[in-house]
C-alpha cells in the first residue's frame, strides 16, 4: 500500500511544472555556490600555507639575539580551515585566522577570511548548507503543500477509503516521495563534494570522506523531518491555500524567527563580556600579582625566597642561574594561568548559551541540523577553541623554552647586552595546526545527535499517529 | 466610504489576519525591547571600563612625584568606545561582529586597533532579530499573506459573480488594497513611534525621513501584490509567486552580492601589516638606536629640538620607534582601509536589484552599524592617537617637566557620528521601482486583466 502511494505521488510530482522550474534553479544555485566557496577556500588555504612558511623562515632567520628579544619577536599561528568548510562555512566568516604569539600577552585572532561582512545576508549565509537547510524545505513546501489537502479539496480522499487506503500508509507513502526527491538531490550534491575531496591534495582525505558521509545522513534525516512535517500539515489543512500559508509560516517560525531570536535571549540570560571588560578583569587580577619586568617587585619576594632555598644560596647574585630569566618564567606562568582561568570562564558562559540553543533545537530542527552540520564540516565554535588552545599551548611552551634559555645560558651581569646563537631557536619545533578528526568530536555532539534521532522518531510517530487516524469519508 | 468600512470589517473578521497582526506587533516590540536592552548592556560595560580607567588614573596620580611619564604612558590604556547612536536599538546590523570598545595606549596604533571581539561566534551566523529585520523581511510576508489572494479568494469561493455585478474588479481591488495598506501603514507607523521611544531615538528630521522610507517600502510591496493580483493566476500561484519574489529579493540577491565580492582578503597586504609593524619595533632593539632616533627626528622635525639619546634605553627612543613602526606600515594600512571602503562602495550597485537590500543598507548607514561606519571609527581612533602623542611627546622630547596631575587633561576619545546621507537616494530608487511596477501592471494585456466570471481557476 505504501509502495503504491509512493509511486503515485512520485508520478504526480514528476508531472508538476513547478518541479521542472525550481529544481534546475536550485541545482544551478548549489553548483555556483559550492564552486565559488571551493575556489575561495583553496585559494585561502594556499595563501595561508605560504605565509605560515614565510613566518617560519623569518623566525629561523633571526640573527643572534637575546632570548627575551626573541620572545617579543613572536611568531604567527595560522588556523587551517577544515576542508569541508566549502559546504558549511559555519563561523569561519566571523572569526580571525591568524594569532600572533608573543611573550606576556594573549592576542586575539585577527585576519578574517573575507574583507566583506556576511551581515547583509539577513536570511542566512549563502553556502551549500544554507541551500539545503533553508531553501530546500521551501522547495519541498512549494511541491508538497497540496499532497493531501488537494486530495481532500478535490474530493478524491473519500474515494480512497472504500479502496482500503489506510490514512497512515497514505501519509507515509507521500512523505517517502518527497524524501526520495531530497535524497536524489543530496546524492548528486555529495557526489560533487566527494569529487572535490578526491581531487584535492588534502592530507587527510579519508577523514573528510567520512565526514561527508555523516553530513549526507544528517541532511537526509533533516529532509525526512521536513517531508513528514509538510505532509502532516497538508493533512491537517482543509484547503490547499491554508496548507501553503501554514507551511510558509511554519518555515518562517522554525527557520527564521526562532533561530534569530536566540542570540538576543542568550545574550540577555548569559552575557558574554566584551573584550575590553575581559581585559580589565585580567589587568585587575594581574595587578595583584605583580610585574615580571621589574625584578625588584615586592610580590615576587616569596618566589625569591623559594628560589634561594631551592638552590641553597643566600643572595640572588650567588644563584648558578639567571634570576631575571626565572622571574620572566614565573611571570609568564602567572599571566598564562590568569588568562586561562578567565578565558575558561568566558567559554563556560558560551557553553551555557549553547545549552540554550540545544533547548531551542527541541522546537526548531534547523538549529539542530545547522549545529551538527557545522560540527561535521569542522567549522563550529569548538574547532575554533581548539585552535586557540593549541596556539596558546604552543606559545606557552615556546616562551618558557626561551625563558629557560635566558635562565641557563645568559649571565645576570650585563644581561641585556648578551646574545645567544641563533641555532637555539632554529631547534624549537614550529607551530602546526592539528584539526580534529571526526573521532575527536566532543561528547556534546553525541547529545545533539541523540536529540536529532529523537526528532526523527518522535515526529513521524506523532504525525502518523495523530493525523493518521481513520479518514472520515464524509468529511474528507 | 461604506465600501471601505465594509472592507475593514472583512479584514478584521479573518482570524488569521488578527493573529498575524498581533504577532507582528508582539515581535516588533520584542525586537525593539531586546535591542534597547543590548544597548543598555553596552552602556554598562562602557561605564565600567571608564570607571576602571578613572581609578587607574587616580592610582597613578596618587603616587605623586614618583611617576615616570614613560612608564605611565606605557601602562595607561585609554578607553575609546564606538558609542552607538540610539538608532542601534532598532538596527543592530553588523555591530556584534567587531569590537565596539577598544583600549588604546601610546604604543603603535596599528598594533592595537585590529582586535577581534570576544563573543560566542556560533551565534553570529544566526543574525539578529532587530526591529529593522521585522520591517524589512517580515512585513512584506505579512503584506503578502493578507492581500495577495484578495481577488483570487473571492473567485475561488464562488462569491465573485455576485460581487462582479455590483462593483468593477479594479474598484474592488483598489478599495481592498487601500484599506489593507492604510491599516498596516498606520500600525507600522505606530510601532515605529513606540520602538523609537523605547530606543530613545530623537524625533527629528532624520526620523521623519526614515518614516517616509518605511512608507515607500511598504508601498513597493503593495505594488508587487497589485502586479501579481492583476495577472489572475489563482490563489496558489499568487502565493507561490509572492513568496518566490520575497525569497529572491531577500535571500538570493544579497547572497549573489556577497558571492560577487567574495575574494579572500589581500592576505599579503594584511599579514604584511601585522608582521612588519611588529618586526620593525622588535628589530629596532638590536639596531643603532641613536641613528634610528635621528631618522625619526628628520621625519618629525617638530620634535627635533631634543637632547641626544644617552645610554642603552630612552623612553623617547622607544616611543619614536613605536611611531616608526606605524609609519612603516602606513601604506599597507592605507591599502586595507582603501579596500574596505571600495568593497562597501561596490556593493551599493546591488541596491538596485533588491529594495530589501537597499533599505537594509540605508538603515544600517543611519545607525552606523555597517562596515563603512566601523572604518570611520578606526579612522577617528588613528587621528585621536595623534592627539595623544602630541600630549605625551613634549615630556619625552622637549623635557617638559612632568606633573602627574596634568594627565587629567589627557585627550579623551569622543566618537563623532557622521552626518547621515543617502536616505533621499534610497527613497528615489524605491519610488522608481514602484513606478516601474505600476507601468508593468498597466502593460498586462486587457483580456488578462478582465476578471472572468467563472469561479474556479483551471488547475
Amino acid at each position: 500500500m505504501v509502495g503504491v502511494i509512493f509511486k503515485h505521488e512520485v508520478r504526480m510530482l514528476l508531472r508538476k511544472r513547478l518541479l521542472w522550474w525550481l529544481l534546475p534553479m536550485v541545482v544551478m544555485l548549489t553548483l555556483l555556490v559550492s564552486i565559488v566557496h571551493w575556489q575561495q577556500q583553496e585559494s585561502f588555504r594556499q595563501t595561508q600555507s605560504h605565509w605560515q612558511q614565510v613566518n617560519n623562515e623569518l623566525w629561523q632567520a633571526q640573527p643572534d639575539r637575546h632570548p627575551h628579544r626573541v620572545a617579543h619577536y613572536g611568531s604567527l599561528a595560522f588556523r587551517q580551515a577544515s576542508p569541508l568548510s566549502f559546504l558549511d562555512a559555519g563561523i569561519n566568516p566571523y572569526t580571525g585566522n591568524a594569532l600572533f604569539l608573543e611573550a606576556h600577552k594573549q592576542n586575539s585572532a585577527g585576519l578574517q577570511q573575507f574583507s566583506i561582512s556576511a551581515g547583509h545576508m539577513a536570511l542566512g549565509y549563502l553556502s551549500v548548507a544554507t541551500v539545503v537547510l533553508v531553501l530546500w524545505p521551501l522547495l519541498l513546501i512549494a511541491l508538497g503543500f497540496s499532497s493531501v489537502s488537494d486530495e481532500r479539496e478535490s474530493g478524491r480522499l473519500r474515494f480512497l477509503v472504500p479502496l482500503g487506503v489506510n490514512a497512515r500508509s497514505l501519509l507515509a507513502g507521500k512523505s517517502l516521495a518527497y524524501l526520495a526527491l531530497s535524497v536524489l538531490f543530496l546524492v548528486a550534491l555529495f557526489a560533487l563534494a566527494l569529487g572535490f575531496v578526491v581531487m584535492s591534495d588534502w592530507p587527510d582525505r579519508s577523514d573528510a570522506a567520512l565526514r561527508l558521509l555523516l553530513m549526507f545522513v544528517l541532511y537526509t534525516a533533516y529532509c525526512a523531518v521536513w517531508s513528514v512535517l509538510i505532509v502532516g500539515l497538508s493533512r491537517w489543512a482543509r484547503t490547499n491555500t491554508q496548507s501553503l500559508i501554514s507551511l510558509v509560516l511554519l518555515w518562517l517560525a522554525l527557520i527564521v524567527l526562532i533561530p534569530k531570536g536566540l542570540p538576543w535571549v542568550a545574550q540577555q540570560l548569559y552575557p558574554v563580556p566584551d573584550r575590553a571588560s575581559f581585559e580589565i578583569r585580567l589587568d585587575k587580577m594581574l595587578a595583584q600579582v605583580g610585574d615580571a619586568h621589574d625584578p625588584a617587585d615586592p610580590h615576587f619576594s616569596a618566589f625569591r625566597e623559594q628560589v634561594l632555598s631551592r638552590y641553597g644560596v643566600k643572595r640572588i647574585e650567588d644563584l648558578p642561574v639567571n634570576w631575571n630569566g626565572l622571574v620572566m618564567a614565573e611571570g609568564e606562568r602567572i599571566t598564562s594561568e590568569v588568562f586561562q582561568t578567565h578565558y575558561a570562564e568566558v567559554q563556560t558562559v558560551a557553553a551555557r548559551q549553547e545549552r540554550l540553543r540545544k533547548m531551542a533545537a527541541v522546537v526548531s530542527p534547523y538549529l539542530l541540523a545547522s549545529h551538527l552540520s557545522q560540527v561535521l564540516s569542522g567549522s563550529d565554535l569548538h574547532s575554533f577553541y581548539r585552535f586557540e588552545q593549541q596556539a596558546e599551548d604552543y606559545r606557552y611552551q615556546l616562551i618558557q623554552t626561551l625563558n629557560q634559555l635566558h635562565t641557563d645560558t645568559i649571565a645576570r651581569d650585563s644581561d641585556r647586552e648578551q646574545r645567544l646563537a641563533h641555532r637555539h631557536w632554529q631547534e624549537i619545533p614550529l607551530f602546526h595546526h592539528q584539526p580534529e578528526s571526526w573521532r575527536q568530536v566532543s561528547s556534546e555532539t553525541y547529545a545533539w545527535a541523540a536529540a536529532g534521532l529523537l526528532w526523527l522518531w518522535l515526529l513521524p510517530a506523532l504525525v502518523l499517529g495523530w493525523l493518521g487516524r481513520r479518514v472520515n469519508p464524509c468529511a474528507g | 466610504m461604506r465600501g471601505l468600512i465594509f472592507e475593514f470589517k472583512l479584514l478584521w473578521r479573518s482570524v488569521m489576519a488578527r493573529w498575524l497582526l498581533l504577532a507582528y506587533i508582539v515581535i516588533t516590540l520584542l525586537a525593539a525591547g531586546f535591542g534597547s536592552q543590548r544597548l543598555h548592556q553596552e552602556e554598562v560595560a562602557r561605564q565600567q571600563v571608564q570607571a576602571h580607567f578613572n581609578e587607574q588614573l587616580r592610582h597613578w596620580q596618587a603616587r605623586g612625584e614618583d611617576v615616570s611619564p614613560g612608564y605611565m604612558a606605557y601602562y595607561l590604556k585609554v578607553p575609546a568606545a564606538f558609542s552607538p547612536s540610539p538608532w542601534v536599538g532598532l538596527v543592530r546590523g553588523e555591530r556584534d561582529e567587531r569590537p565596539t570598545q577598544l583600549r588604546v595606549g601610546l604604543l603603535a596604533v596599528q598594533g592595537q586597533i585590529y582586535e577581534g571581539e570576544l563573543t560566542n561566534h556560533s551565534l553570529l551566523p544566526l543574525g539578529v532579530l532587530d526591529a529593522a529585520f521585522v520591517w524589512i523581511y517580515l512585513l512584506p510576508l505579512l503584506v503578502g499573506v493578507l492581500c495577495v489572494n484578495c481577488l483570487a479568494g473571492e473567485r475561488e469561493s464562488g462569491r465573485w459573480p455576485m460581487l462582479a455585478s455590483q462593483v468593477s474588479a479594479a474598484r474592488l481591488l483598489c478599495g481592498r488594497l487601500g484599506v489593507h495598506f492604510a491599516l498596516l501603514l498606520l500600525l507600522s507607523m505606530l510601532l515605529f513611534v513606540v520602538a523609537s521611544a523605547i530606543s530613545g531615538v530623537a524625533f527629528d528630521g532624520l526620523w521623519l525621513k526614515v518614516l517616509g522610507l518605511l512608507c515607500i517600502y511598504q508601498l513597493f510591496w503593495y505594488a508587487v501584490v497589485t502586479a501579481i493580483v492583476v495577472m489572475q493566476l489563482g490563489s496558489l500561484k499568487n502565493t507561490l509567486a509572492y513568496v518566490g519574489i520575497w525569497l529572491t529579493l531577500g535571500f538570493l540577491v544579497p547572497g549573489m552580492a556577497y558571492l560577487s565580492q567574495m575574494e579572500p582578503q589581500d592576505l599579503n597586504n594584511d599579514i604584511g601589516l601585522m608582521v612588519k609593524q611588529r618586526q620593525t619595533m622588535n628589530d629596532s632593539w638590536d639596531r643603532d638606536k641613536a641613528a634610528d632616533l635621528q631618522a625619526f627626528l628628520q621625519s618629525y622635525p617638530e620634535w627635533s629640538d631634543t637632547s641626544p639619546m644617552e645610554g642603552r634605553f630612552d623612553w623617547k627612543w622607544y616611543y619614536a620607534m613605536q611611531q616608526q613602526s606605524d609609519a612603516v606600515v602606513a601604506e599597507l594600512a592605507g591599502n586595507y582601509r582603501q579596500r574596505r571602503v571600495q568593497l562597501a562602495d561596490e556593493v551599493q550597485v546591488w541596491r538596485w536589484w533588491s529594495p530589501m537590500l537597499n533599505l537594509q543598507f540605508a538603515l544600517r548607514a543611519v545607525a552606523q552599524t555597517d562596515a563603512a561606519a566601523h572604518q570611520g571609527y578606526l579612522d577617528q581612533l588613528v587621528s585621536w592617537h595623534n592627539e595623544m602623542r602630541a600630549f605625551w611627546y613634549p615630556y619625552f622630547f622637549l623635557d617638559k617637566p612632568f606633573e602627574v596631575g596634568a594627565t587629567s587633561d589627557l585627550p579623551a576619545f569622543d566618537y563623532q557620528h557622521p552626518v547621515s546621507a543617502g536616505i533621499a537616494k534610497t527613497i528615489q530608487q524605491i519610488s522608481l521601482l514602484i513606478v516601474l511596477l505600476v507601468v508593468c501592471t498597466g502593460l498586462v494585456p486587457a483580456r488578462r486583466r478582465m476578471v472572468p466570471v467563472r469561479s474556479r481557476p483551471l488547475a
